[in-house]
């Protein structure tokens, strides 16, 4: 399909809408309702442009303009503007953008200061600021003054849709990004416009916003109507450091963007990953970063007379020497958490490998391997869904968000030159779920209100699916064999009882029978990534759930105590907080968390994805790889790893796989064989976890706090210490 | 709260059956029973209450919110309760321009009311609307459903207040232009059917919905 832009001639794919064409073709037309997971509506009104198509004499000739072997089809055009979000390209159609049409560019600037009349001009203060939509837009396209000489229209400026949403009702232009998202993505009619015209204000009825998603619609608010409330007022748009990196709080792996000001991570957003998140991130992965800000541990701490007292690492590593005096380096275990990356996973194996200790493990993690193939996107264009023993709000929210794709029929916009398709003309709003798609099998979920099968079921296993007792799972094992592309999702209560020999027997059997792909959702971020290296308890070691059983123990960051473990001998505990395991150590090392890192994880579909380092002051916090090596160091033992140059050298020739320069999508590798054993306790999976909440009015008590010492010194203004010239840097 | 009970339609199944039955057997077509709910209600109570609105929101198989939207649309929904006598005063142009200003202001002193409250005694609630189509006869306004009250002067508005004061209301000028029948059938104020008819119906041959 050809297409004129401004003169310029693209073939495009039949369905393309106008305004893809005109992006595809280099050119640019403002926009605010429009988005790229949404269905478009045409409500902003401001993707103007003149189009114009040829037409057929009744014979299928064209209706013909000029003389002879100059004659061209004769264009159409419609008499006036018409919005290119909502229009269809056809064939050879051709398109005036405000480029090169006065009328396209007069009637946008128009539109701007209609859309300009009611908001405020506050962007000094606003959250938004310097990265808001219509703040470029009205640069770019508007007159630059308002004829409107009269009084605003004032509304509630600070209007909390939830704890974690601030709505300014004055800033809102009505684009309906936040109600078609509601609606569309997470399937929940939460929110809506309330009266009509100018009065229109976003309201819900529901007593606040459902925590689950609800996050994502400031990121799509394309003003400063809808703002993250636990990074309100934390900083400037060109303030913060923004580091596009990898969210490692469950297995999704969904790209984030976390954003830092004076070391400290103040918000995550999400970034685009057409394989994975798509435009979305859970709650949790948006709001619950405040720890990695908050009572950080900032310096090794030694135990002295019975109490932990801060010290540098030379200190630490003489500290840790003196300890396992005595002990043979084979007799310390070693445990980490499985969100740690690859390149830690891979230098904790070579130095257990260098001690010869048998006692090595990861938490969380599942005991047997199970064969997992389904991608994120089989997910969202599967025709079936069967989701056994996983509550996926707790295990990988943005699964449960490919779930629902799926239900509205998993149209995944197309790729175009500039992008993900801006306005997929196949979206529509209000669409027709399919919920006799998906079957839910275990304990009731968000996800299984939008089930057409629902089974209540305490204890979900396999032998559920391959001899069903009951209508619901007759119905779950019909829906997976007569479907083309199934898929069948494992959850924790599945995968806690998986056992070595009979589970993977009766799942491929399974997967034999009815052709389902399968995805199995890895116990923590990176715990299928961890499984390809030799991280389990060899012969005679113990796990992670014998850690009382060690004679010394090396814990990287981890929490047994707080799970009601005791430790063992001499404990060596790697941490970003003084956590209770921590405050029983003998030793407490200062680690960093995952937004801190470089390195590679690999999420619930086996992909490689990237993590950065944002720009967060920890103090003398190290990662597991340097603080291995620090260890070593204190065992008297020599280890390559020192660093991720040499940990990425190690997994190339261990894994095969090169994770230097690894696409921000990531990709999907072969990683070999994968190491299982028993574990010796269960794994419940939970998403939020206390250190994750925003403490009530953290401001108001800092603020109270301040004013109680300026009171009691007298109203003196607290100074710096004297400092000295030149500083360190 | 005046005759409001928690489950409005519990004792009114054959209503609410009736109200289902003109809209088609579908998810879609439940939610299009929304608006006679709605009159329904506001019909019974003069206004529809958040409990209500979640009520109907269950009927019709949506979220209270939806319902409100759709009700804030409508400024003949009242999500607060109104009066006896429900004054709508137009306040469109022509109106304007014949002193519906000076009218409002009349009736919000002297019936110590302001929109959205009800005057201490019960009878009155007052709201501005826009144009009501009786610009030939500005100002004018309409009370409750019942008709418009036209060229309302000074003198002519006390006569209309102090009928109401007694409860012996003047027979309106002209009755509402058209109305909704119980059979959700649009009447003229001539008593002339207009509009089609909700029974009857039949079903496009091709079409599944």
């Amino acid at each position: 399909m050809k297409v004129t832009i401004d003169g310029v001639q693209v073939e495009l794919p039949a369905g393309t809408s106008a305004i893809d064409a005109v992006f595809h073709a280099g050119q640019d037309v403002p926009f605010f309702c429009a988005h790229s997971y949404l269905s478009p509506v045409g409500a902003c009104r401001m993707c103007l442009i003149e189009s114009g198509s040829p037409r057929k004499n009744p014979d299928g000739s064209f209706v013909m303009e000029g003389e002879g072997d100059a004659a061209t089809p004769k264009i159409f055009w419609f008499p006036k503007p018409m919005a290119s979000c909502t229009m269809q390209a056809t064939e050879g159609m051709h398109i005036r953008t405000a480029a090169t049409s006065d009328v396209v560019a007069k009637a946008q600037a128009g539109m701007m200061e209609f859309t300009l009349l009611n908001h405020p001009l506050d962007c000094p203060t606003c959250d938004k600021g310097g990265a808001c939509e219509l703040q470029d837009r009205a640069f770019e396209y508007g007159y630059g003054a308002s004829r409107f000489g009269f009084d605003r229209r004032h509304a509630d400026k600070h209007y909390p849709l939830s704890d974690f949403v601030i709505l300014d009702q004055e800033r809102c232009i009505h684009c309906k990004r936040c109600v078609r998202y509601f609606e569309e993505v997470p399937g929940q009619e939460v929110l809506d416009f309330i009266e009509r015209g100018v009065h229109t204000f976003i309201d819900t009825e529901e007593g606040g916003l459902p925590t689950g998603f609800q996050g994502n619609i400031t990121d799509i608010c394309p003003v400063g109507a809808l703002l993250d409330n636990v990074a309100r007022f934390r900083g400037r748009n060109w303030e913060y450091d923004h580091t596009p990196t990898t969210c490692t709080l469950c297995p999704a792996g969904c790209s984030i963007t976390a954003d830092a000001r004076n070391g400290r991570l103040e918000r995550v957003v999400a970034r685009e990953n057409r394989e994975v998140n798509e435009a979305w991130i859970c709650d949790a992965g948006r709001f619950g970063h405040v720890f990695a800000s908050e009572a950080r541990l900032t310096k090794p701490l030694v135990r002295v007379d019975g109490q932990l007292v801060e010290t540098g690492w030379d200190e630490a590593i003489a500290a840790i020497r003196a300890g396992l005096d005595g002990l043979n380096p084979a007799d310390l275990a070693l445990f980490l958490h499985a969100d740690s990356t690859l390149e830690e996973g891979a230098a904790l194996e070579a130095l257990a490998a260098l001690t010869g200790t048998a006692s090595v493990d990861h938490w969380p993690r599942y005991p047997a391997e199970v064969l997992s193939n389904a991608t994120l996107n089989d997910i969202a264009t599967a025709d079936a869904v069967v989701v056994l023993g996983a509550d996926l709000g707790e295990e990988a929210p943005i699964v449960e968000l490919r779930v629902l794709e799926m239900l509205r029929g998993g149209i995944l916009p197309p790729e175009y030159a500039h992008g993900t398709a801006i306005a997929d003309l196949r979206l529509v709003e209000r669409p027709a779920r399919k919920p006799e798609k998906l079957a839910v099998i275990g304990s009731p979920s968000r996800l299984s209100g939008h089930a057409g099968t629902f089974v209540q079921a305490s204890h979900a296993d396999l032998l559920t699916l391959i001899r069903p007792d009951s209508e619901g799972a007759r119905t779950a094992l019909n829906l997976l064999n007569s479907a083309k592309n199934p898929v069948l999702i494992l959850g924790a209560d599945v995968l806690n009882g998986a056992s070595a020999g009979a589970f993977a027997t009766q799942l491929s059997d399974l997967v034999a029978r009815t052709g389902a792909k399968v995805m199995a959702i890895p116990a923590a971020a990176n715990s299928r990534g961890l499984g390809h290296l030799n991280l389990v308890p060899r012969t005679g070691g113990q796990g992670y759930a014998a850690v009382n059983h060690t004679r010394a123990a090396f814990i990287s960051r981890l929490d047994p105590v707080a799970a009601g473990q005791r430790l063992g001998g001499f404990s060596i505990v790697h941490d970003t907080h003084l956590t209770a395991t921590a405050q029983a150590a003998d030793v407490v090392l200062p680690a960093v968390t995952g937004y801190e890192k470089r390195g590679t994880t690999v999420n619930v579909e086996g992909r490689l994805l990237p993590l950065q380092q944002a720009a967060l002051n920890a103090g003398e916090a190290a990662d597991l790889i340097r603080t291995l090596a620090a260890l070593a160091e204190a065992l008297g033992v020599r280890t390559r790893i020192r660093g991720l140059k040499s940990a990425q050298a190690l997994l190339q020739t261990r894994l095969g796989v090169d994770v230097t320069g690894l696409p921000e999508a990531g990709v999907i590798r072969p990683l070999g064989p994968v190491y299982a054993a028993p574990t010796g306790q269960a794994h419940r999976p939970q998403l939020w976890t206390e250190r994750m909440t925003l403490k009530p009015d953290p401001w108001k008590a800092t603020w109270v706090d301040r004013i109680e010492s300026l009171v009691e010194n007298k109203w003196e203004l607290p100074m710096a210490g004297a400092q000295t010239a030149g500083g360190d840097d | 709260m005046k005759g409001e009970t928690l489950t409005y339609f519990a004792d009114k199944q054959p209503l609410v059956a009736d109200i289902f039955s003109r809209y088609p057997a579908s998810p879609q077509g439940r939610r299009s029973a929304l608006m006679p709910l709605l009159r329904e209600v506001q019909n019974a109570h003069g206004y529809v209450s958040e409990a209500q609105m979640a009520e109907i929101a269950a009927l019709c198989g949506t979220t209270a919110t939806e319902v409100r939207s759709v009700m804030s649309f409508y400024s003949t929904y009242h999500t607060v309760p109104t009066g006896k006598y429900h004054l709508q005063v137009c306040s469109t142009l022509m109106c304007s321009l014949a002193g519906s200003d000076e009218l409002w202001d009349h009736l919000v002193e002297t019936l110590d009311v302001q929109p959205g409250e009800v005057s201490p005694d019960g009878r009155f609630s007052v709201q501005k609307v826009e144009c009501l189509g009786s610009c030939g006869t500005a100002p004018m306004m309409q009370i409750g459903d019942e008709g418009y009250y036209e060229s309302v002067t000074p003198s002519k508005c006390a006569r209309i207040l102090a009928a109401l004061h007694a409860d012996t209301p003047l027979a309106p000028d002209n009755l509402v232009p058209v109305t909704v029948n119980a059979e959700g059938r649009q009447t003229l104020a001539t008593g002339e059917m207009v509009g089609a008819s909700i029974g009857g119906l039949s079903s496009l041959t091709g079409g599944t919905a």
